[in-house]
C-alpha cells in the first residue's frame, strides 16, 4: 500500500508509533511489539499521537496488548477519532470462539462410513413411500382423465423424447459397431464369421439398446427433472402452487413421470434399430455378409422373445429414472449448492438402480426361460 | 460534517462525466458528483433512472461508455484486485453471501486471500465484525441458508467491512426489512461511519433512512445527478424531487425524522 511507513521506536518505557496502524501492516506491528515490549518488560505505555490510521484490526491489537495478562500497557494521546473505534473494540466481549474440536481425520472417515450406512434405510424407505405416493396419483388422475395435463405432457415428450433421438441414435450405432467389429475379429480366426450377427442381434435386442438409452435418459432428462423442480423449490414457485390450490405431484411430477413411460420405450425400439443397423454396416465392410444376408442371418438368430425381452424392461427403467428424479428435486432445500448436490445423487442413484435392476431381470428371465 | 470545505483531500470518491448507454437507450449523460471522506449519501431516483447502474459503475463492476470513477485517486479500473477489498466494500441487497460457506468463512474470505494473517487471528477479527454489526457469535457456524433475511444482511454488512475498507456501497440497506429492523439497520450504518470513519454510498428508497441518517442526498433525473443536503433539496422546484419530497410519505418521514431527532436530543 502506498500509505505512510509504518514505524515504531522504543525510547526506554515509551513506545511510539508513527504511520498507519491497519490490516496490512498488522503483522509487522505485531512482531516490533511483542519484542520491545518481551524483551526487558521495560515498556508501559504506548505513544499513538502520530498515527495516521487506525482500523479494527489495529485496535485488536491495541486491545490484546492493553489486557496482556504479564504487564499490560497504557495507551496516550488517543486522537478523539481513533479512540471511538478503539473504545468499540475493547468493549466487545469475544469470549471463546464456538467453533468445536475437529476430530481427528481416521475418526472422521470412520464416522462418515457410518453416516452413509445409516442413511440407506431411510433413503430406500423414501424412495418406496415416493413411488407408493405415484402410483396413488396416477390411479387417481386415471379415474379422472382431465386431470391430465395434455400440454405439459406433450411439452415433456418433446423435451425427453424428440429432441433425444439424435444422440440416442447415434451412441447406439458407435456402441455396436464397436461390439460388432471386436466380435468379428474374435470369431473370425476361428472360422465362425457368421456369428457375429448372431452376437450383435441379441446383445443389442436384449440388453444394449434398452440398457443405453435408459442411462442416456437418466443423465439427459433424470438430472433435468431434479434441477427444474429443485429451482423451483428454491424460488418458491412450488410454495405458490401449493397457495393457489394447485398440487405440484400432478401439475409438475405425473406429467413427467407419463411423458417418460411413452418415451422410453419408443427410444429404446430406436436404439435396437440402429443398433441392428450398426452391425449391417461391419457385416458388410469386414465379412462380407450382404444385406439381405445379414437379415435373413439376424431373423434365424432372434425370436420374439428376445426383442420382447428388451422392451419389457423400458417402462420399469422409466418409471424408476422418473421417480428419483423428482423426488431428490422435491428434496432441494434453500441454497443453489442443495441444488447441484441433489441432482448428483438423483443421476448416480436412477444409474444405479437401473443396473441393479436390469441385473435381477437376467436372472429372473433366466429362470423362467424367455 | 462540512462539505463547504472541499479540499483535493478530503475527496474519496470522484465521479468524472459518467456516459452510460445501452443501444440506443442513454441512462446517464454525464453524471459528475464527489463524496467527501467520512459523509453518508443517499443515492435517489425512480424505477429505471439508472440507479442501480450508477452503483455498478461507481463498484467497476461495470465500465461506463465514458468518464471514469476515482476512488482515493485512483481509478476504479486500474485498482489491483488485492487493493480492491482494502479501499470498497459492497453490501448487495440481497447480501448475496456464498451459500456454500458458513457466516465466519464469508467473512474470513478476503482476510484469508489478501492477508498474511493467522488463522485464529482471523476468526478472531472475524468475530469482531460479527459483534460491530450486532450478531450473536453463535451464528458463526451458521450457513447462510440457516438466517433470516434481517441477519443475513447484518453477516454481509460485516463481509463487507472484513478489511476495513474507506468506502462502503450499500444497495438498499433496508429493503425488506421490518421497521424495527429497519430503524435499527439504520443505526448501525450510522454507528459505523461514526466509528470506523468510513464513507458510505448508498442507494435507498427508504425514505426515514434519507432523512434520519444522509448527510446529503444524490438524486438521478433527467439522466443526471442533483446533489446537496435535504434542507437544500426540498426547495428544488423539479417536479420529480417535489413529488419525492412533498408526497404523502415523503412528509410522513420529514415529521418522523424532526421528531426523532428531537427525542434523540432530550435523552442526551
Amino acid at each position: 500500500m502506498p500509505h505512510l511507513e509504518l514505524c515504531i521506536e522504543r525510547d526506554d518505557t515509551r513506545i511510539r508509533i508513527r504511520g498507519p496502524l491497519d490490516l496490512h501492516h498488522f503483522h509487522h506491528a505485531k512482531e516490533i511489539l511483542q519484542h520491545m515490549h518481551g524483551a526487558d518488560n521495560k515498556a508501559t505505555i504506548i505513544d499513538l499521537s502520530e498515527v495516521t490510521r487506525l482500523d479494527t484490526a489495529g485496535a485488536l491489537l491495541l486491545h490484546n496488548l492493553c489486557n496482556a495478562t504479564k504487564q499490560p500497557l497504557a495507551l496516550e494521546n488517543f486522537s478523539a477519532k481513533h479512540k471511538v473505534l478503539f473504545d468499540l473494540v475493547d468493549q466487545i466481549n469475544l469470549g471463546k470462539s464456538p467453533i468445536k474440536k475437529r476430530l481427528s481425520s481416521w475418526i472422521r472417515t470412520v464416522t462418515r462410513v457410518g453416516k452413509a450406512t445409516m442413511d440407506i434405510w431411510p433413503a430406500t424407505f423414501e424412495l418406496i413411500s415416493f413411488m407408493g405416493l405415484s402410483w396413488l396419483m396416477l390411479i387417481k388422475a386415471l379415474k379422472h382423465p382431465t386431470r391430465f395435463r395434455f400440454i405439459s405432457i406433450t411439452h415433456q415428450i418433446e423435451a425427453i423424447g424428440i429432441n433425444a433421438v439424435p444422440i440416442i441414435s447415434l451412441i447406439a450405432l458407435v456402441i455396436s459397431i464397436v461390439l460388432a467389429y471386436q466380435g468379428q475379429a474374435q470369431l473370425k480366426p476361428l472360422g465362425m464369421k457368421q456369428y457375429t450377427v448372431d452376437l450383435i442381434a441379441i446383445s443389442v435386442l436384449r440388453e444394449m439398446g434398452v440398457l443405453l438409452t435408459a442411462i442416456m435418459v437418466a443423465g439427459r432428462s433424470g438430472s433435468a427433472f431434479t434441477a427444474e423442480i429443485g429451482t423451483m423449490k428454491v424460488r418458491q414457485e412450488i410454495d405458490a402452487l401449493r397457495s393457489m390450490g394447485f398440487d405440484p405431484f400432478e401439475l409438475l411430477i405425473l406429467p413427467r413421470l407419463i411423458a417418460l413411460l411413452v418415451v422410453l420405450p419408443l427410444l429404446t425400439l430406436l436404439a435396437d434399430i440402429m443398433g441392428l443397423f450398426g452391425g449391417a454396416l461391419i457385416s458388410l465392410s469386414l465379412i462380407d455378409m450382404a444385406l439381405p444376408e445379414y437379415l435373413e442371418r439376424a431373423r434365424h438368430a432372434i425370436t420374439g422373445k428376445d426383442f420382447l425381452v428388451g422392451m419389457i424392461k423400458a417402462p420399469v427403467f422409466a418409471f424408476v429414472i422418473a421417480q428419483v428424479g423428482c423426488m431428490h428435486g422435491l428434496k432441494v432445500s434453500g441454497s443453489s449448492e442443495s441444488v447441484g448436490k441433489e441432482t448428483t445423487t438423483s443421476v448416480v442413484k436412477s444409474i444405479f438402480l437401473v443396473l441393479i435392476l436390469d441385473g435381477l431381470f437376467s436372472i429372473y428371465f433366466q429362470k423362467v426361460g424367455l | 460534517m462540512t462539505i463547504k470545505h472541499k479540499k483535493e483531500e478530503d475527496i474519496i470518491l470522484s465521479v468524472k462525466n459518467i456516459v452510460n448507454h445501452f443501444g440506443k437507450q442513454t441512462v446517464h449523460k454525464g453524471v459528475n458528483f464527489d463524496v467527501v471522506r467520512g459523509e453518508i449519501l443517499g443515492i435517489v431516483g425512480g424505477s429505471g433512472s439508472g440507479k442501480s447502474v450508477l452503483l455498478k459503475t461507481m463498484t467497476g463492476l461495470h465500465n461506463p461508455n465514458k468518464g471514469k470513477v476515482l476512488i482515493d485517486g485512483k481509478s476504479i479500473q486500474d485498482i489491483a484486485s488485492f487493493e480492491s477489498a482494502s479501499l470498497l466494500g459492497v453490501l448487495f441487497q440481497e447480501g448475496a453471501l456464498f451459500s456454500s460457506l458458513n457466516v465466519e468463512q464469508n467473512i474470513m474470505l478476503p482476510l484469508r486471500e489478501y492477508t498474511s494473517l493467522k488463522e485464529a487471528e482471523q476468526r478472531k477479527l472475524a468475530e469482531l465484525k460479527l459483534a460491530m454489526v450486532g450478531m450473536e457469535l453463535n451464528t458463526a457456524t451458521k450457513y447462510p441458508a440457516e438466517l433470516s433475511g434481517g441477519m443475513a444482511k447484518r453477516v454481509a454488512l460485516a463481509r463487507a467491512l472484513a478489511m476495513d475498507p474507506l468506502i462502503l456501497f450499500l444497495d438498499e440497506p433496508t429493503a425488506g426489512l421490518d421497521p424495527i429492523n429497519a430503524t435499527g439497520f439504520d443505526e448501525l450504518i450510522r454507528n459505523l461511519n461514526e466509528s470506523l470513519g468510513v464513507t458510505i454510498v448508498m442507494v435507498t428508497h427508504d425514505l426515514n433512512t434519507l432523512f434520519t441518517i444522509c448527510d446529503r442526498v444524490a438524486v438521478l433525473v433527467d439522466k443526471t445527478i442533483i446533489i446537496n443536503t435535504i434542507p437544500n433539496l426540498l426547495e428544488q422546484d423539479h417536479p420529480w424531487i417535489q413529488e419525492f419530497f412533498h408526497g404523502p410519505r415523503g412528509q410522513g418521514a420529514l415529521v418522523a425524522a424532526k421528531h426523532y431527532a428531537r427525542s434523540a436530543n432530550g435523552n442526551r
